[in-house]
């Protein structure tokens, strides 16, 4: 298969409704592929990654085309081109639930650790919950882990990072299955 | 021995609702042979609906002890006209189907079943699933009421952070 000429089509804009409808129509209407996307309301903003496929455009050619939309909605596009992509990593999965009070560093901690050890990040969301007075910070990964780090000890050394500061941490591992 | 097509979304006969078997004749005795060759024939298939190959009867052929994890199972199953009749606690799998591929998605199903079903004689049988065959069971009788996968899907993200306020 040939590689496909991909765009990632970034926004951030203060919520409303018909953001999708608008950005869709200009996609649709323009005879770009929507290949892949994720979209998700973060304090009050809705930031959407679209990533896009079509044949014989630039990046500029694109940014321009949303010229329209980010005067009328006043949303701040950025355009980029895609590169070749970074290989697919394989192995299991698991999830990662890392949750305590407030504190700095806790992402960070955890995601050196991983990145010490190539253990790859494939989804990463964070929250702040809780109440006002005492913030609860929660973290859940989805990793993918090399089958030959399997029984090495990781689980035990994020439990004791976890220990440290002050959090608690779960980890399950996730059984897929086509049936 | 033969192995058939398993079709795949959007053929819309994966949507349709299938008919009861009311009696185990040729046309059934030979949908049931090509499930199972099918299955077998698919290195990893651990069960299949008839709805998957394009015949519209309630027959699901099964068999939990193709996945070695799996260590409590009833082994190769022939269920014809099956129901699930109780359901208790959930768990959580990332599902695929041969009829839907590439992709795979989060489903909660239930972690004990009870099945009714009939035998190749149509003689009526109750057994108890838990946990991988349970869920596998629960994915082939789905296929028989025309629901994929796909219906069940739940997201990641509002599985975490969904939050509802009762007052």
């Amino acid at each position: 298969m040939t590689q496909k000429n991909l765009f990632a089509v970034t926004l951030i804009a203060a919520d409303r409704p018909g953001i999708v409808a608008a950005v869709s129509k200009i996609f649709y209407e323009n005879s770009f592929n929507i290949e892949d996307s994720s979209s998700t309301l973060l304090q009050g903003f809705f930031s959407a990654i679209f990533i896009v496929s079509k044949e014989g455009v630039t990046a500029d050619d694109v940014k321009k085309i949303f010229s329209g939309l980010e005067k009328t909605m006043n949303i701040d596009f950025n355009v980029q081109a895609m590169s070749e992509a970074g290989v697919k990593p394989i192995g299991e999965h698991f999830i990662i639930s890392v949750y305590g009070s407030d504190k700095p560093g806790i992402v960070n901690r955890v995601a050196e650790y991983l990145a010490n050890r190539e253990i790859n990040i494939v989804d990463l969301q964070t929250k702040v919950a809780g109440s006002e007075k005492s913030p609860i910070y929660l973290m859940v990964l989805e990793v993918i882990i090399d089958p030959k780090m399997l029984g090495t000890g990781w689980e035990d050394d994020l439990k004791k990072i976890s220990r440290e500061m002050g959090t608690d941490v779960n980890i399950r591992q996730i059984e897929t299955y086509e049936f | 021995m033969a192995i058939r097509e398993v079709l795949k979304y959007p053929d819309p006969r994966l949507k349709e609702i299938a008919e009861d078997v009311v009696e185990v004749n040729d046309y059934i005795k030979q949908v049931i042979t090509d499930l199972t060759d099918t299955m077998e024939s698919s290195g990893h298939s651990t069960g299949i609906a008839a709805t998957q190959i394009g015949e519209n009867v309630r027959i699901v052929v099964a068999d939990a002890s193709k996945n070695a994890k799996c260590e409590v199972n009833h082994g190769r199953l022939v269920l014809i006209n099956p129901e699930i009749i109780q359901w208790e606690g959930m768990i959580q799998f990332r599902e695929g189907c041969m009829s839907v591929p590439d992709y795979t998605g989060n489903v909660n199903r239930a972690k004990k079943i009870l099945l009714r079903y009939q035998d190749e004689s149509l003689e009526q049988k109750v057994i108890e699933a838990e946990d991988f065959e349970a869920v596998l069971l629960q994915h082939e009788t789905d296929h028989l009421e025309g629901t994929l996968f796909l219906d069940r899907v739940i997201s990641k993200r509002t599985d975490l952070f969904r939050r509802k306020k009762f007052k």
